[in-house]
């Protein structure tokens, strides 16, 4: 059996498993400093274990558990390590209700954060995954992480979920980065994991306040705009996107509206990388002149 | 027997916003956020100024756009179409 702690943002994470392909990818994928944890506390105690009955031998399985519970069907043991990752998303956001927590990527640069929410489909790792590679930092691909305090976003800098066509993409956009083996027939197609930037895992610390509301759609051929959108739809939008706005009720509310207030709101369409680069970089400096 | 008018307000237990002309609101009392623009968004303002019963709401819309003759003027019971916060 293996055991391995780890700190994924402001959380801590413990882990038991068998699979040591799984513990291999995670040393893959996260800096080996975040493996050394010295507090005994563990905000989330995981264990993917064996598959019951004959499935620990033939056609293996993995079942994904939190705090003892077993949330989510068994899924093939090759697919323990991505099962890993959306497990811990799920449990993040079943549980971490302490943030205002949003179905969204959140990037900063020169100090001010972009979330970027997005359906699927809408391309929203994909640009992610581009723009970390290019100077932003990443503090989460799923999940932003809103201080009600403050309204700050606290990162959560874990390896980004790249589906299908997207994984190629990235591969030939940026060589250099580290990607996970593949993994075949999921829920989701063929998935694989980005690590994070390096700079994005060491700065897992700093949290910092938004300045963008970006809407981002991936469509074929389509030219990059950038188009400032209503922000009382940008916030119906945010709140419909959060994991737990109801509950933080008149809270989460005014959260929400104190970043719009502070914030520019964009629906953002485009379909090749670099225009896309190009953009963001052109409203994170148009907001250092303002 | 004619009932009273009913006097209407927007109360304490909404909060809002408003930005470009759009209001997005929070009431507290249902958990349900809104959002408003054009005709909703102008009688929320209102609301949120004065307390007014149906004449009174039907008075200042006809001072702020022109409204056709009282006999064919939509009644005041669709307003919830418009404007589907719970007044309290």
């Amino acid at each position: 059996m293996n055991s391995l702690a780890m700190r994924l943002g402001p959380f801590t994470a413990t882990l038991e498993t068998p699979f040591a392909s799984l513990v291999d990818g995670l040393h893959q994928l996260y800096r080996p400093e975040l493996f050394d944890v010295s507090d005994s506390f563990a905000d989330f105690h995981v264990s993917l274990a064996p598959g019951k009955g004959v499935r620990r031998w033939f056609r293996q399985q993995a079942r994904f558990l939190v705090d003892g519970e077993s949330p989510f069907m068994p899924l093939p043991a090759d697919q323990a390590l991505p099962m890993f990752e959306w497990g811990l998303n799920y449990a993040i956001a079943a549980q971490a209700h302490q943030y205002l927590v949003v179905h969204a990527a959140a990037i900063e640069l020169n100090g001010r954060v972009a979330i970027l929410p997005g359906a699927p489909g809408a391309g929203k790792s994909t640009l992610t995954a581009a723009l970390v590679q290019r100077g932003w930092r990443l503090l989460s691909d799923e999940l932003a992480l809103i201080r009600p305090e403050d309204g700050h976003v606290v990162p959560l800098a874990r390896p980004i979920n790249l589906k299908n066509r997207s994984i190629d993409i990235m591969r030939d956009y940026a060589p250099e980065a580290v990607f996970s083996r593949e993994t075949h027939d999921t829920a989701k197609g063929t998935v694989a994991l980005m690590r994070a930037p390096d700079d994005s895992m060491r700065r897992v610390g700093e949290s910092a306040p938004v300045g963008w509301i970006v809407f981002p759609r991936w469509k074929e051929d389509a030219e990059a705009r950038m188009e400032p959108w209503s922000r009382p739809a940008g916030l119906m939008e945010i709140a419909h996107n959060a994991m737990n706005y109801s509950l933080h009720e008149e809270r989460g509310f005014n959260v929400l509206a104190n970043i719009f207030e502070q914030s520019g709101c964009y629906r953002f369409t485009y379909s090749k990388l670099d225009d896309a680069i190009e953009r963001f970089a052109a409203l994170a400096a148009s907001s250092l002149q303002s | 027997m004619t009932a009273a008018p009913i006097a209407r307000r927007i109360g304490p237990a909404v909060q809002w916003r408003d930005w470009d002309g759009e209001i997005v609101a929070y009431n507290d009392r249902t958990g349900d956020t809104h959002h408003f623009a054009d005709l909703a968004a102008w009688m929320f303002r209102l609301l949120i100024a004065r307390t007014l019963d149906e004449s009174g709401i039907r008075a200042a819309a006809e001072a702020e756009i022109e409204l056709p003759p009282r006999s064919t003027a939509m009644p005041l019971s669709h307003a919830p179409s418009l404007c589907s916060i719970n007044w309290n």
